[in-house]
């Protein structure tokens, strides 16, 4: 699987190294409702949205609405601020303090209500939208109007030199931003909105009943909806926006353990889709979903305990030779086990190779820290994914057993840059 | 059944090894025309 992503992005990236991207007029600019969910964001909401209010867009072409949800902080203070300056106080922008229920997806569809734009875009509180980030998925947008009714963009990490864990992070999201995001693209038209840095038509959103209440992760349950229909999410992948990430390992450990059982909740949600007459692209998702979550997680869990096993018993083995390593191909095969050891080396190549192939991708980024990084986190930082998986895979399970709220979740630390 | 497995486990090997010297080069190739279009683009800004 990891194979014939990397494929794809190859190949997408062999056509698209050689293009140089102008930044030409567009025939129309669509109206555009830049929606920004913030809750208790006081350290960043100022300068995103600056960033926002700054975007390469006609101004009378751009609605935002700045939504404080149920804010202890503040939030709205600090965004009605920005919003009074002389350079921005024109602007058709405000700020709305929230009371309501369901989070992220609340807000949304709160905003849906009285959002005009044709289009919508979301963007978190700490995504920093590059100038053109904007331009770039309207651009897109315009392609084909009638098939792809969302464009999503990338994301890059804003604090990525912060700690070692952040390099990791950052690591991580170029791969799935450069290699996975692009190839499945470039493969099978499949886009995955990514929670921040899109947009999506305003009518489409309203006919498929907006975002669902509650979900942990509303948009890759509205990617499913859109795929469902037929409709495509488009990739811009010149769009980019600046995301922080957690730079402690316990506000990592919580975001991620939320990701996780979103991503849980919706292969289980959806499962029955690799089965009925769904569209082919929900059914290939799904099986990618539950390939990384299920398949995947089971067979290392599994190469765990085995290798865990054996060292014990080889252990016991050295003071009393009577015990035997229990799994094994026979302990005069050695040949096997050369065979298996090799291919381990040709997993941590493959790991390697999309790392630098993603960093490849961008201008003054392949460099040999990267390859030394990525070596270490293979041992250290990719090891987390199997005890948030588990983690996650528990407490979905409690969740359905004891009929418990599994949608609260504990918001990531914000950082001042 | 051994036997099996481990002209399988060479299969597998061999084809894994091939894709990983392919993308290899094929990143190599990647890096180097990124570079020189973006050095491209910025010399002609300039000009």
């Amino acid at each position: 699987m990891a194979s014939l992503t990397l494929a794809g992005a190859v190949h997408f990236w062999l056509t698209h190294s050689k293009k140089v991207v102008d930044i030409e007029p567009l025939e129309h600019y669509p109206s555009v409702t830049i929606i920004v969910p913030a809750h208790n964001e006081e350290v960043v909401i100022a300068q995103t949205t600056r960033a926002i209010l700054d975007l390469n867009y006609p101004a009378e072409k751009v609605e935002l609405l700045i939504y404080a949800d149920n804010c202890g902080d503040q939030t709205a203070r600090r965004a009605q601020a920005v919003l009074q300056m002389i350079k921005y106080k024109h602007r058709n922008a405000r700020v709305i303090e929230r009371h309501g229920q369901g989070g992220k997806a609340g807000v949304l569809n709160d905003a849906l209500k009285v959002a005009k734009g044709e289009y919508i875009a979301v963007y978190d509180a700490d995504a920093m939208p590059e100038k053109n980030a904007l331009y770039f998925l309207v651009r897109k947008g315009l392609e084909n109007p009638l098939k792809y009714v969302a464009v999503f963009g990338r994301n890059k990490t804003r604090n990525a030199k912060q700690n070692f864990l952040t390099r990791c992070i950052n690591q991580e999201i170029v791969v799935i931003q450069r290699i996975q995001h692009c190839a499945i693209w470039h493969l099978f038209k499949i886009g995955r909105i990514p929670g921040t840095n899109f947009i999506i038509k305003r009518e489409y959103v309203k006919s498929i009943g907006g975002w669902e209440n509650g979900a942990l992760t509303e948009d890759t349950d509205i990617s499913f909806k859109i795929m469902q229909s037929g409709k495509l999410i488009a990739l811009a992948y010149n769009s980019e926006a600046f995301q922080q990430e957690p730079e402690q390992l316990r506000d990592y450990y919580f975001q991620r353990l939320r990701w996780a059982k979103g991503n849980y909740q919706v292969v289980l949600k959806n499962f029955r889709h690799l089965f009925d007459r769904s569209n082919w692209r929900v059914k290939l998702e799904t099986f990618y979903y539950s390939c990384t979550f299920f398949w995947f997680n089971a067979a290392i869990v599994l190469s765990d305990i085995i290798f865990i096993t054996n060292i014990i018993f080889w252990f016991i083995h050295l003071f009393k030779p009577h015990v035997l390593i229990p799994f094994t191909f026979g302990e005069s095969n050695i040949l096997i086990a050369q065979l298996l050891l090799f291919n381990w080396l040709l997993m941590i190549i493959l790991y390697v190779l999309q790392i630098t192939t993603a960093s490849a991708t961008q201008f003054g980024q392949a460099t040999n820290k990267q390859i030394w990084l990525a070596l270490a986190s293979y041992f250290t930082y990719s090891q987390l994914f199997i005890i948030v998986s588990i983690n996650a895979v528990i407490s979905v399970g409690i969740d359905k057993l004891m009929h418990r709220d599994g949608t609260k979740w504990v918001k990531t630390k914000r950082f001042a840059d | 059944m051994v036997r099996t497995f481990f002209w399988l486990a060479i299969v597998v090997t061999l084809v894994f090894f091939i894709l990983a010297m392919a993308f290899a080069v094929l990143q190599w190739i990647i890096y180097f025309r990124i570079e020189q279009t973006t050095l491209n683009t910025d010399r002609n800004e300039k000009r």
